[in-house]
């Protein structure tokens, strides 16, 4: 039996055209079924972020949205204001990367959590707040929750913290998660603890997760399909595990290479010369064609389309579906 | 605190060290909360607890702990921004505390800094070729023209182009930024390089140029290093001989390559195992328990005794010593693994 997915991205494409920018997200489509998480991987300024942020309707007011972001079988793009208020939260619920900016400084973490419960159902008692705010904090593995709700937000340590973002994320039983590098702003074995987090809840809640991350080790430990994102286009994408067995993009090699590991020998790092492209330069053909060690003169030319190649797997480059 | 035992020096015989730290301390006071703050009394800080080691002249050495560790104060005491509350720092076995201001003046020149966020460490309304001359032009008397062709050269050598010289660093790109800050530092013609996080402000593609331009630099230039980072894959890469610092604390010293492939002290076995790596198939991290204690009380005995898998009662009432391990090895734990 196929399960539908709960979100699909179809076409997204972001402009923010007053200086005749390229767009910030171009023709971007994916989607995750419940129970599964999507990992979103690129260098800053590939467009992940935003992508993220206008799946919850939170994208700049400058930006134009288009294409077609169904969630549940709706497109969120024609929802009201207020209908995507009610989402937000109950249906969709977003992790930032760095907790110290996202938590109030000046309200308690139960009064937080609380804010959320009376908003979406004003039907609860303050008693039965209370209650589901433990549990919260319970499932995120805090321990003596009750005495952690009076506390401030400045009281707690970095990692705890975003725990509790974490618990605010799940509070209302979301469907969808998207969590922009979540574990980023944490030390390597803080990182572990919140990633195995991560990882309980998806299998116990049947939560959908899109994970954003730079750091592609993040993503091969949660996520079973993943895309990987350049200057505002999805290069490849298809499962984890055989992406990261058999990258195809030249772009998704270099960036394999140029991770450093304690395991691999010590050697010269590979890296891909030059930087993203501003989103200023213009392109008419492949956008990655100035920094491909691959590059054909067709490339300058023509713009690969994402096509698909076999399975699950999607590559967007004229060298590897040619061959296909 | 002041041990200055045998056991704790990492000599090697046959040479002289360029850096020698020797029970550095660095403690911050602090006004603690309730009736001890209203006496007035205060618990200092502990950022860095009797910390001993060498730098050999040509050698890339690792300083590696979690955040609030006191990797960067330590930094910053090997480059004399501040001063240590207790232990000596010698470069050339001469202790910086030790120098007239003159001596000092010139002493400086052979440690240079890189720092974390080139965003912040260089003057926005400076050119390029004030900013890298500036080193130059404080030690040197030297004419404008060959300044700035001195200048084209440490430019040059860091991936850059003339053109370069006379643009502010708001026009360049963050990696762009970091290799200026690397001029600038290598113009000084150091002997010690004090890199304090200087690739973790950037992409991974950017992040592999800086880190191969560094080790390429090092190779050329001879020149010593202390890299400081909270990414143990980047200090595999660059780095000759690794310390772990926990608590500010060293609890492990030894050669990169062995330290990372059979640690000794259960610590650094579990920043090993948290280290996502990307597989196809991922082993699973293995997540230390717990967090940082507070630098202001830190747990009795052995300081990562709370979180330690192999902790016994002995480990909370008795700190153990770092002690030679053979194999230019050392370790501070009671039960190291063998």
């Amino acid at each position: 039996m196929m399960i539908p997915p709960i979100l699909s991205v179809c076409d997204l494409t972001i402009s923010f055209d007053k200086k005749r920018l390229r767009d910030a997200v171009q023709g971007v489509s994916f989607s995750v079924k419940p129970g599964e998480a999507l990992g979103l991987a690129g260098e800053s300024g590939c467009g992940k972020s935003i992508t993220g942020l206008s799946i919850m309707g939170l994208a700049p007011k400058s930006g134009k949205v288009t294409g077609k972001i169904e969630f549940d079988s709706e497109n969120l793009l024609d929802f009201s204001p207020k209908r995507m208020r009610k989402i937000r939260g109950a249906g969709i619920a977003m992790i930032f990367q760095d907790p110290s900016n996202t938590l109030n400084p000046v309200m308690t973490i139960g009064a937080q959590l609380a804010e959320q419960l009376r908003w979406h159902r004003p039907e609860l008692t303050k008693a039965q707040v209370r209650e589901i705010c433990e549990q919260a904090l319970e499932s995120v593995g805090i321990s003596s929750p009750r005495e952690r709700l009076s506390n401030y937000p400045h009281e707690i340590s970095g990692g705890m913290r975003q725990r509790v973002a974490i618990a605010s994320a799940i509070l209302l039983s979301p469907k969808l998660i998207i969590a922009d590098e979540p574990t980023t702003a944490l030390d390597v074995t803080i990182q572990a603890q919140i990633l195995e987090l991560i990882r309980d809840l998806k299998s116990t809640l049947q939560t959908a997760i899109v994970l954003i991350s730079h750091d592609i080790g993040v993503i091969a430990q949660i996520c079973e399909n993943m895309a990987v994102m350049y200057a505002g286009t999805i290069v490849e994408s298809g499962v984890t595990s055989k992406i990261l067995a058999a990258p195809l993009h030249p772009y998704t090699k270099g960036l394999l290479n140029a991770v450093p590991s304690v395991r691999s020998p010590n050697r010269l790092l590979e890296s891909i010369s030059g930087t993203v492209p501003p989103p200023s330069q213009q392109f008419s053909g492949c956008i990655f064609y100035d920094r491909c060690q691959f590059a054909m003169p067709e490339c300058s030319q023509i713009n690969p389309k994402l096509l698909h190649i076999d399975g699950e797997r999607s590559v967007a480059c004229h060298l590897v579906t040619g061959a296909y | 605190m002041g041990s200055e035992s045998e056991s704790t020096s990492y000599v090697r015989k046959d040479q002289q060290p360029l850096l020698k730290v020797t029970g550095l301390q660095k403690y911050f006071s602090t006004t603690s909360k309730g009736l001890g703050g209203m006496f007035g009394r205060s618990l200092p800080l502990r950022a860095v607890d009797d910390v001993t080691f060498e730098v050999m002249p040509g050698e890339v050495f690792g300083l590696v702990g979690e955040s609030g560790s006191g990797k960067s104060t330590l930094g910053s005491m090997v480059a004399h921004l501040i001063k240590p509350t207790a232990g000596t720092v010698e470069l050339d076995g001469k202790p910086w505390s030790t120098l007239s201001d003159r001596e000092l003046g010139a002493k400086r020149r052979d440690v240079q800094v890189v720092f974390q966020n080139p965003y912040g460490s260089l003057d926005p309304r400076w050119t390029v070729e004030k900013i890298v001359g500036e080193p130059i032009v404080t030690y040197e008397r030297i004419g404008r023209r060959a300044l700035r062709e001195r200048v084209a050269e440490f430019l040059l050598a860091v991936g850059l182009s003339v053109e370069h010289l006379d643009r502010l660093p708001s026009q360049f790109s963050g990696g762009q930024r970091q290799r200026v800050a690397l001029a600038r530092a290598l113009a000084g013609n150091p002997r010690l390089l004090v890199a304090d996080e200087p690739v973790s402000a950037l992409d991974v593609s950017v992040q592999a140029q800086v880190i191969n331009l560094m080790r390429d630099l090092h190779e050329r230039q001879s020149m010593a290093m202390l890299f400081i980072s909270h990414n143990l894959a980047v200090v595999h890469h660059l780095c000759e001989r690794v310390g772990i610092l926990y608590l500010g604390k060293l609890v492990e010293v030894g050669p990169v390559d062995v330290v990372f492939s059979s640690p000794l002290h259960p610590y650094t076995r579990s920043l090993l195992d948290a280290i996502p790596e990307p597989d196809p198939h991922p082993s699973r991290l293995i997540p230390l328990k717990g967090e940082i204690p507070s630098p202001i009380a830190p747990p009795s005995g052995c300081h990562f005794h709370p979180r330690c898998i192999r902790a016994t009662v002995r480990c909370g009432e008795v700190a153990p010593v770092i002690t030679a391990k053979g194999g230019d090895r050392h370790v501070a734990c009671h039960f190291p693994t063998d």
